[in-house]
């Protein structure tokens, strides 16, 4: 009936290895206490010790010790967490989550078959499409064509990709694309008034196509702050998502182009618009610790890496005159609360907007089941998440959803779409950007 | 069982008192074969192992202020007087705590706290006479169970001797003391029914530094509850909250006490507030200010202080429990709210003869009241008082509250359950019953369900 | 003994496919709570409600497994620990609050509620529940009322004992009842109280109605430094002896300031010998009152500095040094470990001067950080289990600590429970007819070799409690 194995003998081989291995310093902080249980939205969804983080890591360990074989079945478990790090807020023991199951996905890619319909998703994803900023762009561009074309309505409205899961998720969530994409060609942006400094902001991958008027805005806000703005050329996507799925050698070559491009144009800060994407960049020096030729620049780079929000309250930014007029509810994405610990700057900043009356959701902070791919690749438990989340935010009587992160973005506005729901889904620059234009616009 | 009077059990017959003081240790018109008066904890367990030997019931006696409750006993034939149990009084008034033999009575332990500007904030009828074991095993208290709960709140450990002699304890002197099962909560209330509290520790508190007690007239029991609750709600944090009917004033003070008029008809609420003198005017201003709000007359706000106040709540506290002690009286329990529902089924029941005029006080905040019928009850009307009651009973419990006699004649309680109990538990307490007083001999009968 | 798959398979049948659990991988993780010790479950079932708990218990008892209620799993002493390969009984979807009735100012929740859920969802009505357990944003009431929790507010305003006025709980025989309810007080045996505190080896708890409090308007937090523990010691005597009862009343030593220091940077001055935390709420002129009053006497009894705090942001900022104290501490030696045993406050100078020598004695460093204001001490004894001298003079310090504590006057655990960690030790405290007396209980409730069985009552193996940790749940306010 029980076996003792699992507690004590190791009896099997150790899977975990290499330098890419979580660390057993790392593992053995957690003491179990079991006080993130009711930060992890997994945990709260199911109630199960299993999709919860103290149970992960448990299975890490046993793992690593040997206790346990790396099955599929515990494989899943991993998979369904959000690695949206709100257990590390709440961890008393400094357990740093983030990097344990980064690691312990990167040593299940190397040491587990998945299936292959997975593998190519991914192969894909991340070795043919993120990495090339213009074959994203084009791929966007096509769909763009699919949609103008009306095909999008025929697809949906036959259910055409029913049997493809993957595509029918990718479909349902993707919104209207915009005319214009935001590509980044080396331009420089004039700061209005007197310049106070330059910055190189960060287009990213998805965020400069899908939600390319709100990068415009990004620009528009920094320069009417009196920045100079640079986009610089060379840069890629920043290999969030590859370390998040464990390709932390992918992650890796992005991170050294990027680094590459901005310490090239020389910049007072590095600007990131999108949560997910500053909070990889601040890391840039661990992933990157272990590489003699860009430990020293990757920590440099990531001492000059700012979330945009954090910048301008820091600055102090210029307080928009013109007034708004609505009221707004704040969700804060995990990678900007748990990973970077910024909560209170989207605030401040929307709380300056005149006419914005800012009401709080019960659980501002806990995850939209947007994670990266997550939303993709675990649609059953992203939907319950999403939904929870679009209830909390209409039990505000707010009219604008505001965040700040492409991938909560989409999730948000898919699901408001889907439902028909009277909310619409914004970045706070957005709304600063409005209330900036607006003054502007405004007589006299 | 026979039993003769004249078998002592083999017991050290200095501990034996004489057969002629048997009259004042009846319950509901029993009598002892014996009376044994034990003079340590030793002597206790000596005279409980005796009795469980012989199969001997005995019934614990402290200062005999509460016999009246419970059912008439099954057998009755020891009488174990438990007030010479005077030791230990060991109070340490820097750990706010005090360790208490059983015999001693509630004024003499507040006497020797309150020279340490302390007390035990535990107030049931009659402290001169009610012994803390007593008090202990019948869950006594008074109105100041608002601010500070109930006597198994205010307890940390206690000591018993089981039927067979057996000396156990439970808890310690510690303030806080998870290290085992809780016992002394399971003593608390039980009636002596699992064994003779013998030591009992308590945490204590300090005497607030000014007292103050408000009193307010009503022209409504809405009125005078809404208000009461209300300062609760305000965080005003009262030490007391007590609603009075106009006729409840004869049982509650000498009428040498000049408060309240007592012509007045109408709910009084009196309140008492105790802290640092600021923090009491405060209170004083804010709860009169509530008290206007709910419909007191703009002239109904007194305050009395200092020995008046004291004096006041001692015959609140006492009463129905003073001489002449009213024959019937009942406890109703129900959520603090439903106190004007509960307030008008007493008065509404009051209709039937001898049951009107009855007496009646609310804790208001613990949703507890109190009624007392003076007058006599003829033997010829028993079986319509019982009937109104057990009707009383049964609107009582579609309030979702519970309704126990605290004192009524014999032949009532042949007719009516004195206790009031969820049937779906009995079960579980005559198992636990089974498991402390497997021969029954601890006060047979009295308890629930025939516990 | 039903065999597990017929077990499982009959358990499946009420809760569902999805909720009994009895792969490897599901066992390993409820083999643990929040202490030392570990040992695997038989199989995992969570029932999604009441009705279903009642079926789970009754199949699990005709099947002959005992069987385990288990909160959050955040307990310290190993209460749900399931021995004997017992079914791990998981109350964490029982998590709805069912009624919150202002008016009475009680509410009825499930039993896998967080603590903290509670006062969130009342705080709209300016009320609260008041027992604060260190871990209250996880940790779950029925777990709180498996071992009568407390936390630092429970100074002023007690245990969860005083604040919890009914259960709804199944019985070992399948039947459900409500002991206590709504009512302050029911008649009969205080089945409630027993139940509370009893480590789930009398019921498994389906519904509890809670009694809420008004929000104080006005809290102050003061911060007084000492030169030398033995000022504050005197402080905290002084403090209660003065005729009030602050709501929290902390203390930390020298060794675990210098623990926090660097890693908190609570502003602690570096000479501090010891830091007392108090804290007062309710009426504000009651706080203005009694803040001045802490002040002076700190001051009196030799503070070298006292800071205050009344809004929000600063009050967190004196906990600081407070909550992160275990976590720094748990960076001085690779182990440590941690007692909860409580002694009369007026013995705390004693007993600190005791665990010194006892420190001194073993020679390993012991450090306090602890609810002084009632006494119950948290002597952290740091060590190497790499050296096993260490680890020996570690358990040996720790068994004269607790020995120390019950010859004080005081007790094995303030607030943690016996569990598995310190059943070995109880007849240090109890006497056998003691322990008979409350081995009575399960019987009673026809519990006994059921429901958590091994539990609290020695069974005359080597004490487990000093088993080493490497690093044991670094918040705070244990």
């Amino acid at each position: 009936m029980t076996q003792p194995s699992l507690l004590q003998r190791p009896t099997l081989d150790k899977p975990f290895a290499g330098p890419d291995a979580p660390e057993e310093k790392d593992l053995y902080t957690c003491v179990h206490c079991g006080l993130c249980l009711t930060s992890c939205p997994t945990y709260l969804e199911t109630g199960l010790e299993t999709e919860s983080p103290r149970g992960r890591i448990a299975l890490m360990r046993a793992v690593y010790e040997g206790r346990l074989p790396l099955s599929p079945q515990v494989v899943r478990h991993w998979d369904l967490c959000l690695a949206c790090r709100a257990c590390e807020a709440a961890c008393p023991s400094a357990v740093p989550y983030g990097r344990l199951i980064e690691r312990t996905r990167a040593q299940v890619r190397r040491r587990l078959q998945r299936p292959l319909r997975l593998r190519l998703a991914e192969a894909v994803v991340f070795d043919h499409l993120l990495p090339f900023p213009s074959r994203l762009r084009t791929g966007m561009g096509l769909l763009r064509l699919y949609q103008r074309m009306g095909v999008q309505g025929v697809v949906r409205a036959v259910r055409l990709l029913r049997p493809f899961p993957t595509l029918a998720s990718m479909d349902s969530l993707m919104p209207r694309l915009p005319d214009h994409f935001f590509t980044a060609r080396g331009q420089v942006y004039t700061p209005r008034g007197t310049p106070r400094g330059r910055v190189a902001l960060l287009s990213g991958c998805v965020m400069p196509l899908v939600h390319a008027p709100t990068m415009r805005a990004c620009v528009r806000v920094l320069t009417h702050n009196g920045f100079e703005v640079v986009v610089p050329r060379e840069q890629v996507c920043c290999g969030a998502l590859h370390i998040h799925a464990g390709r932390l050698d992918g992650g890796r070559a992005l991170a050294r182009q990027n680094i590459n491009a901005f310490l090239g144009c020389q910049p007072d800060a590095i600007i990131v618009a999108s949560a997910g994407c500053g909070s990889a960049m601040k890391e840039y020096a661990h992933l990157l610790k272990d590489d003699p030729a860009y430990a020293d620049k990757a920590h440099a780079f990531s001492q000059m890496v700012r979330d945009i929000h954090e910048f301008l309250v820091a600055l102090p930014f210029t307080p928009p005159q013109a007034p708004l007029n609505i009221t707004v509810t704040y969700q804060d994405p995990c990678h900007l609360a748990h990973a970077q610990r910024i909560t209170q700057a989207p605030r401040r900043i929307l709380q300056s907007i005149p006419g914005v009356r800012l009401v709080e959701m019960h659980n501002p902070s806990r995850c939209c089941g947007a994670a990266g791919s997550y939303q993709i690749l675990q649609r059953e438990m992203a939907e319950r998440l999403g939904q929870a989340k679009l209830e909390d935010a209409l039990s505000t009587g707010a009219q604008v959803l505001a965040t700040a992160n492409p991938g909560c973005a989409l999730q948000l506005e898919a699901g408001a779409r889907k439902r028909g729901l009277p909310l619409r889904v914004a970045y706070v620059i957005d709304l600063l950007d409005e209330a900036y234009r607006r003054e502007a616009s405004a007589p006299g | 069982m026979s039993f003769a009077p004249s078998h002592t059990l083999g017991l050290d017959p200095a501990l034996l008192l004489p057969p002629e003081r048997r009259g004042a240790y009846a319950v509901d018109g029993l009598l002892p074969s014996l009376v044994v008066r034990p003079r340590s904890v030793e002597e206790v367990s000596t005279v409980l192992a005796a009795a469980f030997q012989e199969g001997a019931s005995l019934v614990p006696w402290g200062g005999g202020t509460r016999m009246a409750l419970g059912a008439v006993p099954r057998s009755y034939h020891l009488a174990l007087d438990m007030t010479a149990i005077a030791e230990p009084l060991e109070h340490s008034p820097a750990n706010l705590t005090v360790r208490v033999g059983a015999g001693i009575t509630l004024e003499h332990l507040q006497k020797t706290l309150r020279a340490h500007g302390q007390f035990l904030p535990i107030d049931p009828p009659l402290p001169t006479r009610a012994t803390i074991g007593g008090i202990m095993a019948s869950s006594a208290y008074g109105p100041l169970c608002a601010g500070y709960g109930l006597p198994r709140d205010m307890v940390i450990g206690i000591a018993v001797v089981h039927a067979n002699g057996t000396r156990t304890k439970s808890g310690g002197q510690v303030v806080k003391n998870v290290t085992g099962f809780e016992m002394h909560r399971l003593y608390t209330g039980s009636l002596g029914t699992l064994g003779v509290i013998v030591e009992v520790a308590f945490k204590v508190a300090p005497l607030p530094k000014e007292e103050c007690t408000l009193l307010a007239l009503f022209p409504s029991a809405e009125g005078a509850l809404g208000a009461g609750l209300a300062v609760v709600r305000a965080g005003l944090s009262p030490m007391a909250v007590e609603v009075l009917t106009a006729s409840a004033w004869p049982l509650v003070y000498a009428p040498t006490l000049p408060l309240p008029p007592k012509d007045k008809r109408g709910y009084w609420l009196l309140l008492r507030f105790g802290g640092p003198p600021p923090a009491v005017a405060r209170q004083e201003r804010d709860a009169l200010a509530l008290c206007q709000r709910y419909g007191a007359g703009e002239d109904a706000g007194e305050v009395a202080r200092g020995e008046e106040a004291r004096a006041l709540w001692r015959g609140v506290a006492d009463f129905g429990w003073r001489e002449p002690q009213p024959p019937l009286g009942v406890r109703i329990s129900c959520l603090p709210r439903q106190g004007v529902q509960a307030l008008a089924l007493l008065e509404e029941v009051s209709s039937v003869p001898p049951l009107v005029n009855p007496a009646i006080a609310l804790h208001a905040s613990a949703g507890v009241l109190r009624a007392f019928w003076s007058g006599g009850i003829p033997q010829d009307a028993i079986p319509e008082v019982s009937n109104a009651l057990r009707t009383l009973r049964e609107r009582v419990h579609a309030l979702g509250g519970r309704m126990v006699l605290e004192r009524a004649p014999r032949p009532l309680k042949d007719l009516i359950d004195p206790w009031d109990v969820s049937a779906e538990t009995l079960g579980l307490q005559r198992s636990l019953k089974a498991q402390f007083d497997p021969k029954g001999v601890l006060n047979p009968g009295r308890f629930v369900g025939g516990i | 003994m039903q065999a597990p798959s017929a077990l499982a398979h009959a358990l499946r049948r009420i809760v569902g496919e999805k909720y009994v659990l009895t792969t490897p991988e599901a066992l390993l993780v409820y083999a643990y709570d929040g202490s030392v010790d570990r040992s695997l479950p038989g199989l995992v079932v969570l029932p999604g409600s009441a009705e279903e708990t009642v079926q789970v218990v009754r199949t699990v008892r005709e099947a002959g497994w005992p069987l385990v209620p288990r909160g959050a799993g955040t307990g310290l002493s190993g209460g749900a620990v399931p021995l004997q390969g017992a079914v791990v009984l998981s109350l964490a979807r029982l998590n709805r609050i069912l009624e919150i009735d202002p008016d009475n100012m009680r509410a009825v929740v499930e039993p896998g509620v967080a603590n903290l859920d509670i006062s969130k969802a009342v705080q709209p009505y300016g009320l609260y529940y008041a027992p604060d357990p260190s871990s209250q944003k996880a940790c779950t009431i029925g777990g709180n009322i498996a071992e009568n929790a407390g936390g630092p507010h429970c100074l002023a305003y007690g245990v969860t004992t005083n604040h919890v006025l009914g259960l709804e709980v199944v019985l070992a025989n399948g039947s459900r009842v409500w002991l206590g309810g709504k009512l302050q007080e029911e008649g009969g045996y205080d089945l409630r109280g027993i139940v509370i505190g009893s480590e789930g080896m009398l019921a498994v708890v389906t519904k509890i109605v809670v009694r809420l409090l008004p929000l104080p308007e006005a809290v102050k937090t003061l911060l007084a430094v000492f030169r030398e523990i033995d000022q504050a010691s005197s402080a905290v005597s002084a403090i209660i002896a003065s005729g009030m009862v602050p709501s929290a009343l902390e203390m930390l030593d020298r060794l675990t300031i210098e623990a926090v220091e660097p890693a908190v940077h609570a502003g602690y001055p570096k000479e501090a010998g010891a830091v007392l935390l108090v804290e007062v709420d309710g009426l504000r002129e009651a706080v203005e009152v009694q803040g001045a009053q802490v002040e002076a006497i700190c001051r009196e009894m030799g503070a070298v500095e006292v800071r205050s705090a009344e809004n929000p942001q600063e009050r967190e900022r004196l906990w600081a040094g407070r909550k992160g104290a275990l976590g720094a501490l748990g960076r001085l030696a690779p182990n440590y470990l941690l007692l909860d045993g409580v002694v009369p406050r007026t013995r705390i100078v004693e007993a600190l001067r005791r665990i010194r020598a006892i420190s001194e004695y073993y020679r390993l460093p012991i450090a306090n950080v602890f609810h002084a204001g009632d006494g119950n001490l948290h002597p952290c004894i740091l060590f190497d289990e790499r050296d096993a001298d260490q680890l020996r003079r570690a358990k040996e310090a720790g068994g004269a600590i607790l020995k120390m504590c019950v010859e004080l006057g005081g007790a094995l655990s303030g607030e943690h429970g016996v569990g598995l960690e310190k059943q070995e030790y109880m007849p240090l405290y109890f006497t056998p007819e003691d322990l008979q007396a409350m081995a009575k209980l399960p019987q009673a409730f026809g519990s006994a070799d059921f429901l958590n069985p091994g539990k609290v009552f020695p069974q005359g193996k080597v004490p487990t409690a000093f088993r080493p940790t490497t690093r044991l749940p670094a918040d705070a306010i244990i």
